[in-house]
């Protein structure tokens, strides 16, 4: 008990899961649209040897190894005018961005690589999704007059809420376990800008060697993504429901 | 035709890999012969971290070990830990029972592992002969015991510049005592680049580095040369409260914003971007460990260096890991014996031509890079290693943190200290 009172007294517990709390709030909406359309374009638009390529070059992240894929943004993101994106931003005349030494660009940072690489995986199981809506719909969807954007609201977005909710849960869950990639980015700084739960609950356990506090955060965190997996269920089974009552 | 094919491919494969599994569970050559030989023998763990500059510590060591191996019959089984997991290789290995018989462990980690019961207090196995030759004993003594045996005491941290921009800047030399405020004003008249055109910074410090060493270059070294220490004798409160620590706290915020001598992008350097940018020539003064230095003759740099700044008095970091006999040895003895075969003149001359360290005994002459060697003589005194505390991979973790938020602007120096002075307290009183 005297581990679970300690966490809940513990300021960095707090700072801990309110960087967790930012990443997966930007990081799970922009990769589950931003999936979903690349999914969509190469399923609907792109369906050559062209669209085989970008599927190949967007899933290359995913298998990349994150010690690498660290070192390789790291020098990215270097905070000196002569860094790659500093130069880039450059020019169109915008100043020098400190991206890894300043508290919110670091861990916008984090939150931009963390996309960056999960994209490519949850574009393939929205592509999967697609490609098993049978072409008939959207064919009956054109001759009813219904557009690109319409068919996809009205046809692609309906059929794919099981593979919306699996990305959906996926993502926050996976944001909630993050943690090689801070360790090896930044290590949870500067100062305490992007340190995790997860990183948290390693550092407690292997570094301080607690493994009872560790324990305890983790036993937090297990019941923080309960209770959001629970919440994201009952969120979309009433929509479902409604929708059945309507139909 | 292509389907059978295609079962050909599949059964070739099959088979390929069935082979490449049966190869992976028989034994090597060696194994078979070293088996074959010493299976009547002890067996000793040994667990060390790469410190060979080619990356072949374990050659480097079965080779020095084997005289040793052949005069008691036994087998001593080497096995390299990767920096990245090292203290949690220990502590898995330790918790599981399936740690070494000698450790390698440095001195932010050997409290905690003592307070486990994991190390053996040293006293009742060192001979006369022992106290008389190893040069750095008194670094092994924790809470009044012998708990190890120091094996690398060196890579000093040194400040280093490079004299072709402080020419150029018209700096002639930097004083051997450079005061804190000599260093500032050489620091302010720095501008130009080696090549009296391009921009250059004064000092650059590694305030990015994920890991908490940058402590070790850029903070501890200030405190010791105010006349302080991080935490009291006893070992049970952090004391950068004092007028050394808060003097330290105070310089680093002059350098970063009453002098501006520090820029901005500091927050967000390694020590690898350090090296880079002194190896560039994009920087004057950097605060560098001993063997990194090499890397500043391979770019073709003009570097001196001093061994650091003055105030009260000199003071830098040095590293002192050591050797310690693990708790759960079944032949304490032997292990004791292994480590002052492991730390004789013979063993340090072998290791140091592979890995170059400053001798740790009488019984060997000095192989580090002759460049340090006045360091080791004349400033012996000044040359400062962590002393261990309980729980002080959190205290100063709490401080690197707070000190990186100083440096972004975030915090003031009195609530550094205030701050990393009552988390320490927390820690040091649970």
């Amino acid at each position: 008990m005297g581990n679970y009172q300690a966490v809940l007294k513990d300021p960095y517990i707090t700072s801990s899961l309110i960087n967790t709390g930012i990443y997966a709030v930007i990081v799970v909406p922009v990769q589950t649209v931003l999936s979903m359309v690349i999914a969509y374009v190469l399923a609907r638009k792109c369906k050559n040897r062209f669209g085989n390529f970008v599927r190949s070059a967007l899933f290359i992240p995913v298998i990349t190894s994150m010690v690498l894929t660290a070192a390789v943004w790291r020098l990215l993101l270097a905070g000196d005018p002569e860094g790659v994106i500093n130069s880039i931003i450059g020019l169109f005349g915008m100043e020098p961005v400190n991206w890894l030494g300043s508290s919110w660009p670091a861990l916008f940072s984090v939150c931009l690589i963390g996309i960056w690489k999960n994209v490519g995986y949850f574009m393939v199981i929205f592509y999967a999704g697609m490609m098993d809506i049978p072409v008939s719909l959207y064919e009956a969807a054109t001759v009813d007059g219904a557009g690109s954007a319409r068919q996809f609201f009205s046809v692609t977005l309906p059929l794919l809420k099981p593979i919306t909710y699996l990305v959906v849960t996926l993502g926050t869950i996976w944001s909630f376990q993050v943690f090689d990639l801070v360790y090896t980015l930044t290590g949870g700084g500067p100062g305490r800008a992007t340190m995790t739960l997860v990183l948290t609950i390693y550092n407690s356990a292997f570094k301080d060697f607690k493994m009872g506090y560790a324990s305890a955060v983790s036993m937090v965190l297990l019941a923080i993504v309960l209770f959001i997996s629970f919440l994201q269920k009952v969120v979309f089974r009433e929509r479902d429901e409604g929708r059945r009552k309507h139909v | 035709m292509k389907k059978v094919m295609k079962k050909m491919v599949s059964a070739l494969l099959c088979i390929v890999m069935l082979g490449g599994m049966l190869a992976g569970c028989g034994k090597s050559d060696s194994e078979k012969s070293s088996e074959g030989e010493k299976t009547e023998g002890a067996s000793l763990d040994v667990w060390l971290p790469p410190l060979s500059e080619n990356q072949d510590d374990k050659d480097v060591w079965d080779k020095i070990i084997d005289p040793f191996e052949k005069e008691n019959n036994c087998t001593v089984n080497v096995e390299i830990v990767p920096w990245g997991n090292y203290e949690e290789k220990y502590l898995t290995g330790i918790t599981s029972g399936e740690g070494p018989d000698v450790g390698y462990m440095y001195m932010e980690m050997i409290s905690d592992f003592i307070d486990m019961g994991a190390v053996e207090p040293l006293d009742d196995y060192l001979t006369d002969e022992d106290k008389d030759n190893f040069l750095y004993l008194s670094n092994g003594v924790i809470e009044g015991k012998q708990y190890c045996l120091p094996i690398i005491v060196g890579n000093v941290i040194v400040m280093c510049y490079n004299k072709d921009i402080l020419a150029k800047n018209g700096v002639t030399e930097v004083p051997d005592n450079c005061t804190w405020d000599e260093f500032i004003e050489i620091c302010k008249k720095i501008k130009v680049g080696a090549d009296g055109s391009t921009e250059v910074y004064p000092l650059v410090q590694r305030w990015g580095n994920p890991s908490i060493s940058t402590l070790n270059s850029s903070f501890y070294p200030y405190v010791w040369q105010g006349g302080g220490s991080l935490f009291n004798e006893e070992g049970t409160a952090l004391i950068i409260d004092s007028d050394a620590g808060k003097d330290a706290v105070q310089f680093l915020y002059d350098l970063r914003f009453t002098h501006q001598i520090l820029p901005d992008v500091v927050t967000s350097l390694t020590a690898d971007d350090c090296i880079s940018y002194f190896c560039e020539g994009k920087t004057a003064f950097v605060e560098m460990e001993s063997s990194s230095t090499v890397q500043f003759d391979d770019a073709g740099i003009n570097w001196g260096f001093i061994t650091s700044l003055t105030k009260e008095k000199k003071g830098t970091f040095v590293a002192s890991d050591s050797l310690v006999l693990m708790s759960n040895a079944e032949n304490k003895e032997l292990a004791y014996k292994l480590m002052q075969f492991m730390l004789s003149g013979t063993s340090m001359t072998e290791y140091h031509k592979s890995a170059q360290f400053a001798p740790i005994g009488k019984d060997e002459e000095y192989h580090d890079n002759p460049a340090f060697e006045k360091v080791y003589a004349e400033d012996g005194a000044e040359l400062h290693s962590l002393s261990p505390a309980k729980g002080s991979y959190k205290i100063y973790d709490s401080l690197y943190k707070n000190l990186q938020l100083m440096m972004m602007g975030e915090k003031q120096p009195d609530e550094v200290i205030s701050e990393s002075v009552s988390y320490a307290d927390t820690i040091l009183n649970e």
